[in-house]
């Protein structure tokens, strides 16, 4: 079986090869497919920066759980909340989610986000922002698989070009099914889609 | 004339300064010089600190191409080399062709305020063939945010129109002229003498990346023959336009006759294009599947971190490890992975971490790190931080087992031996390709060699010949780039050894660099946690051939010196090698550097020795300038290898010293306390 998956990985676009793209690997996503896939997987898609590629479990501490594509680039999440970025060249080291979590938990509120970035002489540099967030509606799921339904919540926080914009979409039992979260602002805007629970 | 420009100036910026605006809020931009400044003259701003600005210009048959250093947020210094047709001598001898180079050094005094300019201080040539010897103190203060405007005070080159007697009295009424001859001494006897003038100018930026300026030059530019260059304004305009935050392009119409053009490209070390590089992920700390807990499946993932288990002993409760660093750009990264390797594949029962960075069997001080503290800060927002203060370092541990395994490499690469700022010719270079081989039966002993195959270039063109009266243990460079195709640069067998953790030593033999073979010894005393390290090296060495083979010619020397090594703090690095070189000649070099964590470095050197400045010929003493860039800063790829280079304005045989390969300093740099420390924000890349 882990042939298989190893297979499916491969057919569908594991590694995020410069030249992914990201319909590509959504067309290959048939629901015959993922249900060959016996794994949690996610697809992430870097809109800004043209590359999108699906990622495996390759670790898990405690609520955290680190997701790797084929080539070493690894995301980490807590409970669907970007945590740390590796690979990317202008990545997040570290982050305090608490503030977003608590508010995704309470369906909205007010609170800070801290995270840390590389300062280019190896070295970190800290940032913070002012966020709010709150719920715009039910809508229908676009991801490949989950609920009909999810709640759109969106995040809003101050950000170098008047305000960083990020979208969780959560089924009724509060898990993050896709979202749109912002990175870093080489990066921008990463497009999290859970393929596989 | 002059003074009522001045005057006009002065009225127009004392209205103006209530606008309380800062020149630093006015783009930056670089003089014909390479400089900060208005178009040919200086201005009082600085670059942002580390910027390093290569700059290139040219006008009526003069090429000028600059690399300037912010070395720190208020001094900057520049290495220069021109191209000048048609230099008219003092002594009015006309030079046809003048390849000139010359350094320069500015300070800020002081910072602009709300309502007070920013000062600067400058010295242009001021130990080369004098060209372009000036001084000067000016100011620069911004009328708005987009204009600023400078006035300042120069001599020299910068009172050559509209001088006056210098205000500094009469101990300072008297320049000397100066033939474009010999350069190299500091002409200590000719800074701020002469009669001064007044220069300055407005910069105004119009739209981001669009702006204009417009300068009265006090340059009379008297080096500049009548034939080639007919002066006949001093005031200068420019049209810039900045296409990019990082390079800048200038039009120009100067001094009334002709047409100009500049172009800046400045980058900075602090800024890697590739933030903080393409690694690849490393191992979770807590993996879904751990391997079985052998020695050789962890050495199998440290394979994959990039690292080489060197040895490794397992006691009751902790586990003691020691790495080689083959490709983490950084020293706590190295020590980041090989804790994650460990936490995610030693024995449960293992709970504490014992690393060491090693190189060449020379171990760095113990790293212990408790495995509940890997787990617990790996996701925590200061983890960093946190695992460091959990962290103890010990000097004094006892080393663990090492790994009797025979290490064999050797790989064909690409290379490239340009001579950059060559006297004859601004750039020359080879390219080929190289095998390096190197082989180490136990630790401490390196076989190493490198052979190179010349495919193309223009190194062997070079017709300079040596008129050397020392040795020419290093003049006659061209002949080894002449002669052969296929060179043997060095071969040698290395043993290097660590009687106590601060001592270390070296014995090298064989062919040490392209032009020495013979034996080499060196100890450091390196104090743990001391900013101070000693060493003493003592070689007996002979000529080379030409040919870069086994032969060897009639001379041989023994050549040695003493070092002192200070880390002065905040990345700035000072080092005295005081000793016999090469030439038989006794004497002492002092570098200073600044050292970034990041593996740049940038610094300048110079040599005093017992030779006269007569006999050491142009230039007068050995001085140079050294960069190093880290390969994984240019690729964003995980690498150790660095592009490291030495540009002198002329190589001559006073005060040259032997190359010998992995010097102890060097070797021992990244192993430290310091560099750990130093590097930990890469701790959990």
């Amino acid at each position: 079986m882990k042939h298989c998956i190893v297979c499916l990985a491969a057919l569908i676009g594991c590694a995020p090869g410069p030249d992914q793209d990201a319909s590509r690997i959504r067309a290959a996503l048939t629901p015959a497919r993922i249900a060959a896939i016996d794994v949690p997987m996610i697809l992430v898609e870097a809109p800004g920066v043209g590359v999108a590629a699906t990622l495996l479990q390759v670790g898990r501490n405690g609520d955290v759980t680190t997701w790797q594509t084929r080539d070493g680039v690894q995301l980490s999440l807590r409970d669907g909340v970007i945590l740390a970025s590796r690979g990317l060249g202008h990545d997040v080291i570290s982050a305090d989610v608490s503030g977003v979590q608590r508010a995704l938990a309470r369906r909205g509120g007010a609170y800070q986000r801290v995270w840390s970035e590389p300062d280019g002489d190896f070295g970190l540099v800290y940032h913070t922002q002012d966020c709010v967030l709150a719920v715009s509606g039910r809508r229908s799921n676009d991801g490949p698989t989950g609920p009909a339904t999810v709640l759109r919540m969106v995040e809003t926080c101050d950000g170098p070009d008047g305000g960083i914009r990020s979208i969780y979409d959560i089924g009724p039992d509060g898990f993050i099914w896709g979202s749109q979260q912002w990175l870093t602002p080489e990066i921008g805007l990463l497009q999290v889609t859970v393929v596989k629970r | 004339m002059v003074m009522r420009v001045i005057a006009i100036i002065c009225v127009l910026a004392g209205q103006l300064w209530p606008a309380l605006v800062s020149a630093q809020d006015v783009s930056l931009r670089y003089n014909n010089f390479g400089a900060p400044g208005l178009i040919e003259m200086p201005n009082a701003r600085s670059a942002p600190d580390a910027d390093l600005a290569f700059s290139l210009s040219r006008f009526s048959g003069q090429t000028r191409s600059t690399l300037t250093f912010q070395v720190s947020p208020r001094f900057s210094a520049s290495f220069r080399y021109a191209a000048l047709d048609d230099v008219l001598s003092p002594n009015g001898v006309v030079y046809d062709d003048v390849l000139d180079r010359s350094f320069s050094l500015r300070y800020r005094l002081s910072d602009e305020t709300d309502f007070l300019p920013a000062l600067a201080i400058g010295m242009d040539d001021f130990a080369g063939t004098g060209i372009y010897s000036a001084e000067y103190l000016v100011a620069t203060k911004a009328l708005s945010p987009n204009l600023s405007l400078t006035a300042g005070i120069g001599w020299g080159r910068l009172a050559g129109v509209g001088g006056f007697d210098n205000p500094l009295g009469a101990r300072f009424a008297d320049r000397s002229v100066q033939d474009v001859g010999q350069g190299g001494a500091v002409r200590q006897n000719n800074l701020f003498k002469g009669d001064a003038a007044f220069f300055g100018g407005i910069d105004w930026q119009m739209t981001d990346q669009v702006g204009v300026a417009a300068e009265y030059s006090s340059d009379a530019l008297d080096y500049q023959d009548g034939g080639r260059f007919d002066r006949q304004s001093p005031v200068n305009i420019a049209l810039n336009y900045a296409p990019r935050d990082n390079l800048q392009v200038s039009a120009q119409y100067l001094y009334g006759s002709t047409l100009g053009a500049q172009l800046t490209y400045v980058l900075n070390p602090t800024q890697p294009p590739f933030g903080g590089g393409l690694d690849p992920g490393p191992v979770p700390a807590v993996p879904l599947r751990a391997l079985a807990p052998t020695d050789a499946a962890i050495a199998r993932k440290l394979a994959q971190e990039g690292l080489r288990l060197h040895a490794i002993s397992r006691y009751p409760g902790r586990i003691s490890v020691e790495v080689i660093n083959l490709t983490c750009p950084a020293p706590a990264q190295a020590i980041g992975r090989t804790a994650r390797v460990l936490a995610a594949h030693a024995p449960a029962n293992l709970r504490q971490f014992d690393i060491a960075l090693v190189a060449q069997g020379i171990a760095g001080p113990v790293l212990r790190l408790n495995r509940a503290d890997l787990k617990a800060q790996e996701f925590t927002l200061q983890g960093a931080a946190s695992l460091l203060n959990a962290a103890q370092i010990n000097a004094q541990a006892t080393r663990p087992k090492p790994q009797a395994q025979p290490v064999l490499e050797w790989g064909i690469t690409p290379y490239i031996t340009p001579n950059i700022f060559d006297p004859d010719n601004p750039l020359r270079a080879d390219v080929g390709l190289a095998l390096d081989t190197l082989w180490s039966p136990v630790a401490g002993v390196v076989v190493a060699g490198t052979l190179r195959q010349r495919v193309a270039g223009n190194l062997d063109q070079a017709t300079r010949m040596s008129d050397s009266v020392l040795p020419r243990v290093r003049s006659e460079f061209a002949l080894y780039d002449r002669e052969g195709d296929v060179d043997l640069i060095d071969l040698t067998a290395a043993w290097y050894a660590q009687p106590t953790p601060n001592v270390t030593t070296r014995l090298s033999v064989g062919l040490l660099e392209e032009m020495f073979g013979g034996a080499s010894a060196e100890l450091l005393w390196r104090p743990d946690e001391s900013p101070l390290a000693f060493g003493i090296e003592v070689n007996h060495v002979w000529q080379r051939g030409f040919e870069s083979d086994f032969s060897f010619r009639d001379y041989e020397v023994t050549t040695g010196h003493g070092s002192i090594y200070w880390d002065v703090g905040a990345g700035y690095r000072a080092r005295v090698d005081a000793g016999r070189y090469l030439a038989g000649d006794w004497g002492a070099t002092i570098a200073l550097s600044r050292q970034f964590r990041n593996g740049w470095a940038v610094g300048a050197f110079a040599t005093f020795t017992d030779v006269s400045f007569d006999d050491f010929g142009e230039g007068s003493f050995d001085k140079g300038i050294t960069i190093s860039v880290p390969v994984s800063w240019l690729s964003g790829r995980p690498s150790r290898d660095s592009v490291d280079r030495t540009i002198r304005p002329v190589t001559r045989d006073g005060g040259a010293r032997l190359h010998v390969e992995s010097r102890l300093y060097d070797l021992t740099n990244d192993l430290g306390a310091d560099a750990i420390r130093g590097s930990w924000g890469r701790v959990w890349r």
